[in-house]
């Protein structure tokens, strides 16, 4: 038991140094991940602009100066006179006796 | 042993020393070698708010932003000062010698060459690749409806430190909610100046501002402005403006102006056309202020619609005699055709049985000479003349329009109130606040008080739509729709008189009579083609009008 022990404690120095190894690895690749995460955040920036962009051109699109436009050059044209056809006089609409 | 002391004192001596200067870099010196090695190794970058929208009831945006960008220089990376300019100024479409002074500056570490420009312009500018040109991401405004109500949204331009503000309407008025507040973002750097994902890093969220939805509706809004300018070529007006409101909640279904800018380009316009002349400018309403002393004189007993007044000739008031507007007299008439004639005999009579104090009460009460608190920037008010300085004739012309001001808001508020069972209400603008966290303020209307009672309102609409039924526009009315409304015809006072060529030609509305969807103000400044109301304003309210039945799908009787 004795000899368990002892062996299990001359194995924790090497254990150490390994973790700290790694650690050393581990850390210097996150600290070089801050270019790709400013070349993410740059992208980001770059289809939130594409974003505001099109939703402006769909907002121009829609705007009434342009339908009417292109409502005009379709052939459509403003009414000259409007027909209401008023309360219909038919069998649904009369109250059941 | 004296060498020994000798040496031992070069050696406190040079201890000393030591000590004081580590006292002086730790101690003395620390704030700002913190603050040189912090922006050493920090990145500080502000995280920009976004601005509000503004939406139209129809969810449709009428104010959005747009990405741009800000163009800036750093003198000390740029070479040749002549080549940079002349290579980025057509771009701009600056000059190139105005550029090349500005980065030739002495001492200018970062100079800001334009602003708010557009992609398109920064792609290029980056394609050249020049050192010492740098680009920082900003937004624009962006007007998807071109110059569609623009006195009423406003314009965004810079403060005196240069951040961007809301001037006029509502981008003045809500610009400290439309605004937000920036946020900033600081990361640890390493050598190469890229940020490091295991360092420190503070990160503070921008509040992006809120949106306003309006009561404002595109296609009413976008209809009245087309008419409004069909309406000055056609009766050759100076200026012309039409307000509708929705009288139930006192919402602002639509306000147009002519002359007016695009928001988009403001610089490119004169100061005086940024100014709504609904909310700031101010006329003699005429004739269709009669219908509020009407009102008034009903609610208040003193007249019924049948009572008569002897229409024969010029009333005398004072050392002055007030005629009709045509000069043509009826004999006894009853109220009723007071209005339908537009007789300023009949309301100096009808001023007369309210008496001073009782009419005087009906502008207060109407709100004649306040603030409506409509929510737009530039509302102003003219000043009505103190209740102890109103002379006879004063109170005489005031019964008919003249010697009077107000703004056309003012007015169309004040008959508003006639559609909605004399009730007065406040104008408002936007219907709702929204954040982007889908939070939303509804803004409820506001009623300010009841000016008459619900019966008296009936009667004095009856009477309305028989001025409109069998006065001198009936011309113009669109058959089968009760329509209650009112021309006016007011000169223009011109250095201490009334101008005889120079009118305000107005009409005032609402209609349904019975169930009033919407309430309107037309005015036209100077029409060349006729100075009269009946002849101008009422048939271009008209014609709104039935554009405004068709869309609301309101069908004739």
């Amino acid at each position: 038991m004795k000899k368990f022990i002892l062996k299990s404690l001359g194995i924790i120095p090497f254990a150490a140094i390994i973790l700290v190894i790694f650690e050393l690895i581990v850390s210097n690749e996150l600290a070089s991940y801050g270019g790709r995460i400013l070349s993410l955040d740059t992208s980001i920036e770059s289809m939130q602009q594409e974003n505001d962009t099109l939703e402006a051109h769909i907002a121009s699109s829609s705007a009434l100066s342009v339908i009417q436009v292109k409502a005009f050059a379709q052939g459509f044209t403003q009414p000259t006179s409007v027909l209401s056809i008023g309360p219909v006089e038919v069998a649904l609409h009369q109250s059941r006796p | 042993m004296r060498r020994v002391w000798v040496v031992f004192g070069s050696f406190l001596l040079a201890y000393g020393f030591i000590i004081f200067r580590l006292f002086y870099w730790q101690v003395v010196a620390s704030d700002s070698l913190r603050s040189a090695a912090a922006a050493q190794y920090f990145l500080q970058f502000p995280i920009p708010a976004t601005r509000g929208t503004i939406i139209a009831s129809d969810a449709k945006p009428l104010v959005m932003n747009q990405a741009a960008s800000l163009v800036y220089a750093t003198p000390k990376d740029i070479n040749d000062t002549r080549s940079f300019s002349q290579q980025v100024s057509p771009i701009l479409s600056l000059e190139s010698k105005d550029v090349q002074d500005r980065i030739s500056q002495p001492g200018m570490v970062w100079v800001p060459i334009a602003r708010k420009v557009d992609r398109e312009i920064s792609d290029k500018l980056r394609q050249l690749n020049l050192k010492g040109l740098g680009l920082e991401k900003e937004s624009k405004r962006y007007y998807a409806e071109s110059s569609m109500a623009a006195q009423l949204l406003g314009f965004v331009g810079s403060d005196e430190n240069g951040k961007d503000r809301g001037y006029f309407g509502l981008e003045g008025y809500y610009d400290r909610e439309l605004r937000g507040k920036d946020g900033s973002l600081q990361v640890e750097k390493d050598v190469h100046g890229t940020p490091m994902l295991v360092g420190d890093v503070i990160r503070i969220e921008p509040e992006n501002g809120r949106d306003l939805v309006l009561w404002l509706d595109r296609t009413v809004q976008y209809s009245t402005e087309r008419r409004l300018r069909e309406g000055i070529q056609k009766y050759g007006a100076k200026e012309g403006s039409v307000v509708v409101l929705d009288p139930k909640t006192g919402g602002v279904l639509a306000m147009a102006s002519y002359p007016n800018y695009d928001p988009g380009i403001y610089t490119k316009f004169s100061r005086e056309y940024y100014k709504n002349p609904i909310v700031a400018s101010s006329y003699e309403p005429g004739s269709t202020f009669k219908v509020l002393i009407m009102a008034k004189a009903l609610d208040e007993n003193v007249i019924t619609p049948n009572t008569e007044v002897d229409e024969t000739e010029a009333i005398q008031v004072d050392k002055y005699f007030i005629k009709t507007w045509n000069d043509t007299y009826h004999g006894r008439i009853p109220m009723t055709k007071v209005l339908e004639y537009s007789s300023n005999v009949g309301m100096v009579f009808v001023q007369k049985k309210l008496g001073k104090d009782k009419l005087l009460s009906a502008l207060h009460d109407f709100g004649i000479g306040q603030l409506t608190g409509i929510d737009l920037q530039d509302e102003a008010t003219p000043e009505l003349r103190d209740d102890r300085d109103w002379s006879e004739v004063d109170l005489a012309t005031a019964s008919f329009g003249q010697g009077i001001a107000v703004t056309p808001l003012q007015m169309l508020r004040a008959v508003s109130s006639l559609a909605n069972d004399g009730v007065l209400m406040e104008p408002r603008v936007v219907k709702e606040i929204r954040d982007k966290k889908e939070q939303h303020i509804t803004v409820p209307p506001k009623k300010v008080r009841q000016v008459i009672r619900p019966a008296t309102a009936h009667v004095i609409t009856e009477m309305m739509v028989a001025a409109v039924d069998n006065g001198e526009a009936k011309w113009a009315k669109p058959n089968g729709y009760r329509i209650a409304g009112k021309t006016g015809t007011a000169q223009i006072p011109v250095a201490g008189h009334y101008d005889e060529k120079k009118t305000i030609a107005s009409f005032v509305g609402f209609a349904p009579a019975d169930e009033p969807k919407f309430v309107m103000l037309v005015t036209l400044r100077e029409p060349a083609s006729s100075p009269w109301g009946s002849e101008t304003a009422a048939p271009l309210f008209f014609t709104i009008a039935r554009d405004l039945f068709s869309y609301y799908g309101i069908s004739p009787r």
